[in-house]
């Protein structure tokens, strides 16, 4: 979570939000975000509702005790899903950024 | 990265402040980078 904080006016400026989906309690979630002072939102999935649809979804993805990161375009479309091998591992904020880049070239392109 | 391209599935939870956040609300407006994460250590 520190690691997108530090450039969470990279991501907006981009076009782009940070959803954060937590398989702990509310609680807990809320505690954190506090302590941590973080500027985007954070959301508890206890019961891992939302996790097991977007593992459906896809097939790729495991997510429960490994994290996984995914970009969703403006149309709502997953364009981009990374999937951790360990304790947070997410990619690193310059690939992600590159990737709303390029997204947002795309639809530029596509409005003109 | 390849050419994925998957309609997101959407959902509502509610934030850390209470509020509905509904991954459909971005659409039109916004990308969304979503993250699958404990924030505990």
């Amino acid at each position: 979570m520190a690691q997108l904080r530090q450039d969470y006016e990279q991501f907006t400026a981009r076009d782009a939000e940070i959803l954060v989906v937590s398989p702990e309690t509310a609680e807990e979630v809320a505690k954190f975000w506090q302590d941590q002072d973080l500027p985007f939102p954070g959301m508890a999935d206890a019961d891992h509702k939302v996790a097991d649809a977007y593992e459906q979804k896809v097939s790729m993805l495991r997510l429960g005790r490994l994290p996984a990161l995914m970009v969703i375009d403006k149309e709502g479309n997953i364009r981009y899903a990374h999937q951790g091998g360990f304790m947070h591992d997410i990619p690193e904020n310059k690939e992600v950024l590159a990737v709303l880049e390029r997204l947002n070239a795309v639809q530029e392109l596509s409005k003109a | 990265m390849a050419n994925l391209k998957i309609q997101a599935k959407n959902f509502t939870l509610k934030d850390t402040r209470g509020q509905d956040i509904r991954l459909s609300d971005y659409e039109g407006e916004k990308n969304v980078v979503l993250v699958f994460n404990r924030s505990i250590l």
